[in-house]
């Protein structure tokens, strides 16, 4: 599903490589966390698969086809902590970006601007599902953070992607309202079985949602990478059982050698 | 603020100068009433005719250099390299008061509206360049990053995302801009020329010792500029209403 196959990456004026000669694998419908200290580099590793940085050497495919994908408009989602909405446009406009993006160059599709279920375009099918229909005339600055970060998914998801990448987006939340999202991705990601990408520096959240947990530390990243089992996640109980905390300690302990 | 405390501030205005000339009690101070009387008679006889001569002007210089002055910010916003190269350039011409560069442009362009509208441009040019260049260039890159990975390419983000970020700047460049501009057409105005608000107070109704025509002239020069400044504030509300939500 995702592929990096031998990936070079260097920030220009860097003397070191933050990727060298990295490999990973993310199969389809796979939901993987992605934690390290920050400046280790996660944050470039999603905009590399999304396409807006480009490697030095090595391949990223996305469903088979090589990133940045041209024909494939919109088809990796991604979700930044700041959310990323215009803030001169509605909360109804916001959703709506990436299907008049389309429309602009001409690839309205009929299949995404016509119906998700029933008659309800999929704007309305998401601002809906999302709790946001009572906002769509509101600007961003007139929400609540975790209100933009739904504003910010639900954008995402009209347009049907294939890859859903999530970049510490409820970092800046308060704790009941990250735990409500959390558990609105983990709900998400059960329903439609879209692959994804959840980076944060949160043990806690890393453990929660990722099925599979990749660990980062300092750079450069090559293989082999170490990757934590963790097939307790995807259900609202494993934060309570004992085996959440035994993972969270082990992941703890980890990332504290790095330091 | 309110429409109606605007309209009672005019009407201080009004009757503090009333009062003046009551005291003062010269020709050279005539009362506002008597420069109101003036001013609508004269309307039809010329200074309608030169108040349009004055507001083209203006208007086109502003058209003219938001026209140019954007994408050229844009690029300079856009492509740091681009910028670096004209930087300096930009530094070094910004602070010149382009005003001083009117017998050279009346040289080229001679003394008909395109050496008046030139000037006007000139100075407007540079402030719209400088804001739209730093606005755009001000857009963090994570912003960009989101709308790219919803499918917009360079002609979308310029689009969806710079030109709705730079317009509320445009906008303040040209508010502030406009009082220099009209004082700069004023002094264009005052020679070599037989139309526009600045001929009809300096060369027609001054020369003529004709005071509430004169009056008359200077209050429909104040007035172009204050109407310029409403349509400024009214587009401001209606193209980018999200900055007046509570």
């Amino acid at each position: 599903m995702i592929e990096i196959r031998d990936l070079t990456f260097t920030y220009p004026n860097q003397p070191a490589p933050l990727f060298d000669a990295f490999d990973w694998r993310v199969a389809r419908g796979e939901f993987w966390s992605v934690i390290g200290a920050s400046g280790c580099g996660k944050s470039t590793l999603l905009h590399l698969i999304v396409g807006v940085r480009a490697a030095s050497a090595g391949t990223i495919t996305v469903n088979g086809e090589s990133v940045p994908r041209k024909q494939n408009r919109g088809k990796t989602g991604l979700v930044l902590q700041d959310y990323g909405l215009l803030p001169w446009a509605t909360v109804r406009e916001n959703v709506k970006l990436g299907l008049r993006i389309r429309e602009f160059y001409g690839q309205d599709d009929r299949r995404e601007s016509s119906a998700v279920s029933g008659q309800r375009s999929a704007v309305e099918f998401w601002l809906e599902r999302f709790g946001l229909a009572a906002l769509r005339d509101k600007y961003p600055a007139q929400i609540s953070g975790g209100q933009r970060q739904r504003v910010a998914i639900a954008r995402t998801l009209v347009l049907e992607p294939d890859v859903l990448l999530m970049d510490e987006p409820f970092s800046a939340l308060d704790a009941p309202t990250r735990e409500d999202l959390e558990q609105l991705t983990l709900d998400l990601q059960n329903e439609t079985g879209m692959t994804t990408i959840f980076v944060t520096h949160n043990i806690e959240e890393a453990v929660f949602l990722g099925r599979k947990i990749l660990v980062l530390d300092a750079p450069p990243h090559r293989s082999p990478l170490r990757v934590v089992e963790n097939a307790g996640a995807g259900r609202a109980a494993y934060r309570d059982e004992a085996a959440f905390a035994e993972k969270a300690r082990m992941l703890r302990e980890m990332l504290k050698r790095d330091a | 603020m309110r429409n109606r405390d605007i309209l009672l501030a005019a009407l201080a205005l009004f009757i503090a100068w009333e009062i003046a000339a009551l005291i003062l009690n010269r020709e050279i101070l005539p009362a506002p009433t008597d420069v109101l009387v003036a001013f609508v008679a004269q309307l039809p006889r010329g200074l309608g005719w030169h108040f349009v001569v004055s507001a083209w002007r203006v208007v086109a210089s502003i058209a003219l250099s938001v026209a140019l002055a954007t994408p050229a910010g844009l690029v300079l916003g856009q492509y740091p390299r681009v910028n670096r190269f004209f930087a300096p350039l930009i530094y070094l011409t910004y602070p010149i008061p382009k005003i001083v560069l009117l017998p050279i442009v009346i040289l080229f362009l001679g003394i008909g509206d395109a050496s008046k509208i030139a000037i006007i441009f000139l100075i407007l040019f540079f402030q719209v360049l400088v804001v739209v260049r730093d606005a755009s260039a001000a857009l963090r890159p994570e912003l960009l990053y989101s709308v790219e990975s919803l499918g917009a390419g360079r002609r979308a983000l310029l689009r969806f995302v710079y030109l709705p970020a730079t317009l509320p700047a445009v906008l303040t460049a040209i508010r502030v801009s406009i009082g220099t501009a009209i004082a700069v057409l004023f002094f264009t105005e005052s020679f070599a020329t037989n139309a526009g608000l600045g001929y009809y107070v300096i060369v027609d109704t001054f020369q003529r010792i004709a005071f509430p025509e004169m009056y008359a002239g200077v209050v429909a020069m104040s007035v172009l500029g204050l109407v310029l400044y409403f349509v400024v504030d009214y587009l401001e509300r209606i193209l980018c209403p999200y900055l007046f939500v509570k």
